[in-house]
Order: structure tokens, then C-alpha cells, then sequence
């Protein structure tokens, strides 16, 4: 139900709206004149750079920090977590949802307990195993460690969404014929995609921003993904709070453009079953 | 056959990612080095260039420079704890303490002989083995901006006792101007009380702490003058917030006098404003005995004792340890070397080092927490003197704090 707001309520919400939109955008216009200023300018974060732009921070970013490298690895780790994710989470969730069997509700039950493992709490166990299996500093090691702790929240979507799908039509692809997987691939997943979109968008945002393991996991600069990159200019003896900005900024690109481009789709799976 | 094309996807994807990850491994033999340090720091730089120098005369041989996240220490200890030693690692003051276990021993390689004496304290141990290469030797004092005493009209050598350096910090707020800058975001409490302790305790009651009896009233001074600081308002207003970089950019500009912090302290704020005059001075004491300086390991590198290229890893630190490679690294830092052979350029600090570390009367004393603490009461140090700061605790409440934590630590590793 939508109820006509009167013009003082009108001007109250877009004060409001914009005082919101104004604190969103305060770290990044705190980034850009950090990144735009030579490092012996000590003027105030707050002020423009009044001495002229000096774009030597985000050279640093590319040629010390090697950002460019770091943001491709991003796009590697978390595209390919987020289809496995999306695919294992989905194939998983299938007998959960449809066999209603002691031991699956047992296992769904565990899938659940997951999620309350917090990942550093394994870290020690995590990282030797990985260290073991020759995975630190790879790409398969960190999709690995991706895929797994995002999966049980997958899991559980899905499996919350598939139960809310009538299942005649499952029952009718039966009739004519098709096998359980034929039954999943051909009909079922095709209209997983309202929460496909919602699983996508947090694996893909929680990956893409991912830090606490990714800074153990991955050391070697050819390897690091943007977050352990960005903390390379950091240190117990010093830092470079303008190049860490310019890389940052530089990080922030791809997925402003991919959102300007996919508002649409981001929207929707934010808001996926929201709505009946 | 759109779920084949998906499947397909997929797969294709999955195998980008493999051929990726096979493509990052390197031929020939790479040393893992983890440098402890920002990708962009001034020592980084000079590893870069000797470890350029090293590749060309030693072919198919790779040093890969591994910069730091804040959290190198956890890293560390995560590795360790999985086996997963680098190569080469910062101990950043604990080669002997904590790493030596992990770490071959050193005291053999040809440049041993020239091992600074003023580390043998902090770094080896009784049966003289020691188990890092110094790059440099680390020597802290009170860091102070001399342009900034200067305006007050004060002469830092005047400053010889706690009540001087009081009445010296009083005139600088009067001015304007924040006398002590202390970074509460990145314990910078623990350094303040580090510097302080050495001066607290006498030897006899060091000796007590030493064999696991924690000394209370030595301590309880310490603290009631970090909270007498605290009501004259002579901290940083942001200290809950300051971090490292934020009391290095004060220091830099004239915004502060006083800092607690090692020497890299210094080298930072140079980088902000290189026309800047920053020194140390002797730390008075508490205890009315003569001011000190504080001094030992730092910027130290050690071998994994384990690791499949040690032969190589020793052969790369002989070459770091001649006297033109051992004096550009310590130069990078602005530290006297840890190389007897080797010589540095001090950049800012030679005045202070002219002063009071030349002529060797100004006593050194080591980094309290590393020798007379059990391991893991620093970061009880850190917040019990922060509850001091920011006046959620009394000294005597915290006191009580470092007590108990004392007890069961050293309990713990004995």
C-alpha cells in the first residue's frame, strides 16, 4: 500500500536520503584527496589537493603495489567461487529439499551448524592442512577455502527456496519420463534464478572483499587478491596511506562499473523473496 | 543444452583458474623472504636493489620479497605453527625469544665476527649462539621536534629527570601545541610504558621479576605517572584513534613534541616533511638513577632451520652482510648497523647519536617486556596502560591487571 505523503514529509524524507547518500560518500571523497596529495602535503584530509593534483600515489599503486594484477586475481577467485557456489549450493540443496528423510534433515541441520563457525577460529587447522596439500599462494587454494565456508549459507537458500516451489511439476517431468537429474537440470534450476541472484550477489560481494583468511592464504604478490594487496602498504614500521587510497579507488572501479551495468539484476536479488 | 553451456562454463572456467595458478610457479630456486615490511618502505627498497644484485651474479636464483600487512606477527605465528616456515624472516626483536627454536644458528657464517656486541644481550644466547643477521642496532630514546622546543624555549639536554620533562611539556601545551603524541590505535600505550619500566625497577628488583616475582610498587610509579600526564592533558586529544602514521605526520608538522616510539618513528615523519628537526634524548628514570637510551634487536633477519634452500639462504645473508650492502641497509633505516665492519648514514638522528651514543656512557637498556616479562604480557602492557590513559582504569586497578596476568603467564611458559 502506498499512502501520498504531504510536502513537509516529502522534503523530511529527501533531507534525510541525502544525509545518508552524503555519509556513504564520505570515505571515498576522503580517499581521493588523500590519493591526489604528495605525501609531505600534511594539509587536512577534508581540503582538496590546493597545491595541484599529484597522481604519483596511484603509479605507486600500480608499480609497487602491482593493483592491476591484484584486481584480475579478485575477478579470478571470486568469479569461479561464485558459480561453484551457486552450483554446488543448488545441486546439494535438491534432495535436501525434495527427500524429507531423517538423515537429511540431520544433514541440513549440520550444513546450518556451519554457519556458525567463524573462519578464523579453524585458521591454524585451515592453514596446515592447505600447506600441506601445496595449496597456499594458488588460485584453487583460496577457491577452495571460498567455496567451502560459502556453501552452507548457499545451501540453505536454496533449500529454503526449492521447498517453497510447487512440486507437481517436478512430479509431471517424472511422468513424462525424465530422470532425477534431467528433472534438475531442466527444470528446476531454470527457475532458481530469484535466489540464485541473492546467493551470487553475497558470495561475490563477501569474496570479493575478503581479508581475514585471504591475508594468510595468499602472501605472494603474483597471487594476493585486493585486500592483502592494499595492506602491503602498511606495516608495523611505516605505511602509505596515499598510494593504500589510490589502490584502493583503483580496486573500487570494476565493481562500480559491473553496478552501474547490473543495478537491475543487484536490486533484485537483494530484494528476492521479499515479496510474495 | 543451456545447462550444457552453463556446465561448460564452468569447467572452462575452472580451468583458466588452474592454468593460472600453474603459471605463478617459477623455475629455478626462489628464497621466500618476508621482509616484515610496507611494500613501499625505504629498507624494502634497498633489499630490492641488493637482492637484484645477488640474482645477476647468481643465476636461475629468485629472492622473493615478501612485503607486510599489519598483521605480520599472527602470519607468523600461523606459519609457524603449521611448519610453514619462509626462508627468511623478519624477527622484528624476537630471534632469540621466540623464533630461535624455529631458526638455524648463525654464529658460524663468516660474518659473525663483526656481530655487534650491543646485541649479544637481546640475541644470543648462553651457549653463544645466535640466530638472526642485524641490519641495524637498535638505539630509542625520548623522540622529540626540536623546532618545536626551540619555540618554548627549551634546551632537550636540560631535560635529565620526569619533573624537567614535565615542566618541559607543560610549556609546549601552553603554546598550543600537543606535548606527548601517542598512538592509542597501534599500542601505542605499550611503547609508552616500555620506555618508562626500564627506569622503574632497580636491578635487584629486575633480578625478582626475572625469576618470575612481580614487584608491584615499581610497576604502580610507572603507572601513576602515565596518569599524572593524563590530568594535565598533556596526550594527544585523538589518541584513542591515533594511529603510527598520525603521530608521525604531528611530529612532522609541529604539532606535537614528544613521542615514545622507535627510530623508525623518526625516519616516517622525515618522509612527510624532510626539513623537519627531530632527535631523542636519554629517557629519564623513575628511580632517580641516570637516564638511559633503549637499545637491541629490530630490523633482524633469520633462516628457517628447516627450509630446503638454508645452503643458499646463509650464501644471500654473507652477501647482505658485507660491510657496502650492510652499511646501504642500515643507512635505509637511518640506524647505526649491525655490523661492526659496516657504516651508515644516520641521517636526522646523527646529532643525537653524536651525543649521547658515541662516546657509549649513556647506559643501554634492553626492551623491558622482551627480557623481564613473560611472552604475552605485551599486549597486557598495552592495555593496561591504555585504561590509564583513557581513564577507564586507576593505576592501581590496572596494577592489578599486569599482577595477575604476570603470575599466570609466567606460570604458563615455565
Amino acid at each position: 500500500m502506498i499512502t501520498k505523503l504531504g510536502r513537509p514529509a516529502k522534503i523530511l524524507l529527501a533531507a534525510g536520503l541525502l544525509a545518508i547518500v552524503v555519509l556513504q560518500l564520505l570515505p571515498f571523497y576522503v580517499s581521493i584527496t588523500t590519493s591526489l596529495k604528495e605525501r609531505t602535503d600534511l594539509s587536512s584530509t577534508w581540503l582538496p589537493p590546493l597545491d595541484g593534483v599529484f597522481l604519483g600515489n596511484f603509479m605507486s599503486a600500480i608499480t609497487d603495489g602491482n593493483i592491476l594484477q591484484s584486481i584480475l586475481n579478485s575477478a579470478i577467485v571470486t568469479g569461479v567461487s561464485t558459480i561453484l557456489v551457486c552450483f554446488l549450493g543448488a545441486m546439494a540443496a535438491y534432495p535436501l529439499a525434495r527427500r524429507l528423510t531423517t538423515m537429511n534433515k540431520a544433514v541440513g541441520a549440520l550444513i546450518l551448524a556451519l554457519i556458525m563457525i567463524p573462519p578464523l577460529s579453524i585458521l591454524v587447522p585451515l592453514y596446515t592442512m592447505l600447506t600441506q596439500m601445496q595449496a597456499v599462494n594458488t588460485y584453487w587454494g583460496i577457491i577452495a577455502v571460498m567455496v567451502s565456508t560459502h556453501l552452507p549459507l548457499s545451501i540453505f537458500f536454496y533449500t529454503a527456496f526449492m521447498r517453497s516451489l510447487p512440486i507437481s511439476v517436478e512430479e509431471a517431468a517424472t511422468v513424462d519420463g525424465a530422470s532425477a537429474f534431467q528433472t534438475f537440470f531442466l527444470v528446476v534450476l531454470p527457475v532458481l534464478k530469484p535466489v540464485t541472484a541473492t546467493v551470487a550477489i553475497l558470495t561475490g560481494v563477501s569474496t570479493w572483499n575478503e581479508y581475514a583468511l585471504s591475508s594468510f592464504i595468499l602472501t605472494d604478490p603474483a597471487i594476493r587478491t585486493i585486500a592483502p594487496s592494499i595492506a602491503s602498504f602498511f606495516s608495523a614500521q611505516s605505511s602509505n596511506l596515499g598510494a593504500a587510497s589510490a589502490a584502493s579507488l583503483l580496486a573500487v572501479l570494476p565493481v562500480l562499473i559491473a553496478y552501474l551495468f547490473l543495478q537491475r539484476y543487484f536490486i533484485k536479488g537483494m530484494v528476492a523473496g521479499s515479496e510474495k | 543444452m543451456k545447462s550444457r553451456s552453463v556446465l561448460f562454463a564452468v569447467g572452462t572456467v575452472i580451468a583458466l583458474a588452474a592454468t593460472g595458478c600453474s603459471s605463478a610457479a617459477s623455475e629455478g630456486t626462489t628464497l621466500e623472504f618476508q621482509t616484515g615490511l610496507s611494500i613501499d618502505a625505504q629498507l624494502m627498497a634497498a633489499f630490492e636493489e641488493a637482492s637484484s644484485d645477488y640474482e645477476a651474479a647468481n643465476q636461475g636464483v629468485t629472492i622473493d620479497l615478501i612485503p607486510a600487512g599489519t598483521n605480520y606477527e599472527a602470519d607468523m605465528k600461523v606459519r609457524l605453527a603449521a611448519g610453514n616456515v619462509p626462508d627468511i624472516l623478519w624477527t622484528h626483536g624476537w630471534s632469540l625469544l621466540r623464533y630461535s627454536e624455529f631458526l638455524a644458528p648463525l654464529q658460524d657464517e663468516p660474518w659473525a665476527e663483526h656481530f655487534n656486541p650491543v646485541l649479544s644481550d637481546a640475541m644470543v644466547n648462553d651457549a653463544g649462539e645466535f640466530f638472526a643477521f642485524p641490519v641495524d642496532t637498535d638505539v630509542a630514546g625520548l623522540i622529540y621536534n626540536a623546532d618545536v622546543l626551540d619555540q618554548v624555549g627549551v634546551d632537550p639536554a636540560d631535560i635529565v629527570t620526569w619533573d624537567d620533562f614535565t615542566d618541559a611539556a607543560t610549556l609546549v601545551k601552553a603554546a598550543g601545541i600537543v606535548p606527548i603524541a601517542a598512538a592509542g590505535k597501534d599500542s601505542g600505550a605499550g611503547q609508552l610504558a616500555d620506555w618508562l619500566a626500564p627506569g622503574a625497577y632497580t636491578d635487584d628488583e629486575l633480578t625478582e621479576l626475572a625469576a618470575g616475582r612481580f614487584v608491584d610498587q615499581p610497576y604502580q610509579d610507572l603507572l601513576d605517572l602515565v596518569e599524572s600526564w593524563k590530568d594535565q592533558e598533556l596526550y594527544n586529544p585523538d589518541y584513542s584513534s591515533a594511529s603510527e602514521d598520525d603521530v608521525a605526520r604531528a611530529l612532522s608538522s609541529g604539532d606535537a613534541a614528544f613521542a615514545f616510539n622507535p627510530n623508525s618513528m623518526v625516519s616516517n615523519a622525515t618522509q612527510y616533511n624532510p626539513d623537519v628537526t627531530l632527535g631523542y634524548l636519554p629517557v629519564p628514570s623513575i628511580t632517580g638513577d641516570d637516564p638511559y637510551l633503549i637499545g637491541g634487536e629490530y630490523n633482524a633477519y633469520g633462516l628457517s632451520k628447516t627450509g630446503d634452500n638454508l645452503e643458499l639462504a646463509k650464501d644471500f645473508l654473507n652477501f647482505l652482510a658485507q660491510p657496502a650492502q650492510a652499511g646501504a641497509l642500515a643507512s635505509a633505516v637511518g640506524s647505526i648497523p649491525g655490523m661492526t665492519n659496516a657504516t651508515s648514514e644516520l641521517g636526522a638522528l646523527q646529532d643525537s647519536y653524536d651525543r649521547y651514543v658515541a662516546d657509549g656512557t649513556v647506559p643501554l637498556k634492553p626492551y623491558f617486556d622482551r627480557v623481564y616479562l613473560p611472552n604475552g604480557m605485551w599486549n597486557t602492557m598495552v592495555t593496561s596502560t591504555d585504561s590509564v590513559i583513557t581513564g577507564q582504569s586507576a593505576p592501581s586497578g590496572a596494577l592489578t591487571q599486569v599482577k595477575s596476568d604476570f603470575s599466570s603467564l609466567f606460570g604458563q611458559s615455565n
